[in-house]
């Protein structure tokens, strides 16, 4: 279980599946990833977009890493693609710059807490895809913001294709849309056979 | 044309500089605070791969995933702030003659050249990468790029279509710089876009228009 608005790290091999699971729904989770093997190959949301000529995945795409090669395969998406793998982590100064605040709670600090032992600095902490987040194209490419659809329970599970070092951080954003203003708690499960419901 | 303060600053802006960026290398300009950046794909058809450091600290750099977000827009358009990894506008874009450019895909390099077919061209980050070296700068990161010149538009449903090439000759974009920032341009092939010619950047930092 990782504590709304907090960040665990984890690691899986390849053949594993990673579940990552809503528990209270509504709730966006920040995920990144590196290779165990080369820490410097990370998940990517860019070379994922160019992979797939899309900025959204369906299920039984994969998503790729900076290397161009494929790190995960989707095989099972409660939220029916719906995930953003645009908007960079929440950091310091996305409250403080944008909102006044200082001190909050933010998803690069716990990505950064969660990947550190693999000596990560917290400038290597990759882009994240934002898991249960909704980023919906608005007319002339605007970005729309809104909550997530998520349910309560809901899952994405991740086939993993290489071995690596994850971190979640259920995102902390409690001041605009994004996870309809109340953090929750998410949990992650890897699992050496598919997760079934 | 200084930026128009209440007190003038005692010094002038620096003196302007000038570079051309030949095809599948990248070169170096420094820009001041109040300065223009000026970018012209000379021949048409070339695209523009942009990154920028703050001068005085190398782990603050232009972010087009931030720059996204600061604006909330997936596409960058005329008058948007052009905003670092900690979210303080580093230009804004304020004259562009092709209106076309790309905040989303990652630059080229040899892996992904080689995937599409084109092992003659340099990749955007490895023509970076020794443009950096030769300049004896190390910044901590090299960033995602700015890809200038890239015709990628986003549809609702959020398919990425690459058009052909926009630019044409002489086509230009001028930033007015607020940080001043070391920029690092590259000319290099995308590896995405149909129509690529292949030619030189004019890169220019000037204080008139």
């Amino acid at each position: 279980m990782v504590p709304g608005g907090f960040g665990r790290g984890f690691v899986a091999g390849q053949g594993q599946f990673i579940g990552l699971v809503d528990l209270h729904g509504q709730q966006a989770g920040d995920f990144v990833a590196v290779s165990r093997g080369h820490v410097h190959e990370a998940l990517s949301p860019g070379h994922t977009r160019r992979a797939l000529g899309s900025l959204f995945f369906t299920v039984g795409g994969c998503l790729y890493s900076n290397h161009g090669r494929p790190m995960f395969r989707v095989v099972r998406d409660d939220a029916d693609g719906r995930h953003d793998a645009n908007v960079p982590a929440c950091d310091p100064t996305r409250y403080s710059v944008e909102f006044g605040v200082q001190g909050h709670r933010n998803c690069l600090e716990n990505l950064y807490e969660g990947l550190a032992e693999f000596g990560l600095d917290i400038l290597d902490v990759p882009e994240p895809f934002n898991f249960f987040q909704n980023g919906p194209v608005a007319p002339d490419g605007r970005m729309r913001l809104a909550d997530p659809v998520s349910r309560p329970g809901d899952m994405i599970v991740l086939e993993v294709l290489m071995d690596v070092a994850c971190a979640l951080s259920p995102c902390p954003q409690d001041i605009i849309p994004g996870n309809g203003l109340v953090v929750t708690d998410m949990r992650v499960i890897v699992s050496n056979t598919m997760i079934a419901p | 044309m200084p930026l128009l303060l209440k007190h003038q600053a005692a010094e002038p802006l620096p003196a302007e500089a000038h570079i051309t960026v030949a095809h599948g290398t990248a070169g170096i300009i420094r820009a001041h605070r109040g300065q223009f950046l000026r970018i012209t794909d000379v021949a048409g058809g070339q695209p523009a791969g942009l990154v920028g450091f703050v001068a005085d600290n190398l782990a603050e750099f232009l972010s087009p995933h931030h720059t996204r977000v600061f604006s909330n827009s997936y596409v960058l358009t005329l008058g948007m702030r052009m905003v670092t990894n900690l979210r303080r506008p580093m230009m804004v874009l304020g004259r562009d003659t092709t209106r076309r450019h790309d905040l989303l895909l990652p630059g080229s390099d040899r892996r992904s050249l080689d995937a599409a077919g084109l092992p003659e061209e340099q990749g955007c980050t490895e023509a970076m990468r020794a443009a950096l070296a030769e300049a004896a700068l190390q910044p901590p990161k090299l960033p995602d790029p700015i890809n200038l010149f890239l015709d990628v538009t986003v549809a609702l449903d959020g398919r990425l279509t690459v058009g052909a090439a926009p630019s044409r000759a002489g086509d230009t974009i001028i930033c007015r710089v607020l940080i001043d920032t070391i920029f690092v341009v590259a000319g290099c092939a995308s590896g995405v876009a149909p129509g690529e010619r292949g030619g030189p950047l004019r890169v220019d930092v000037v204080n008139e228009l």
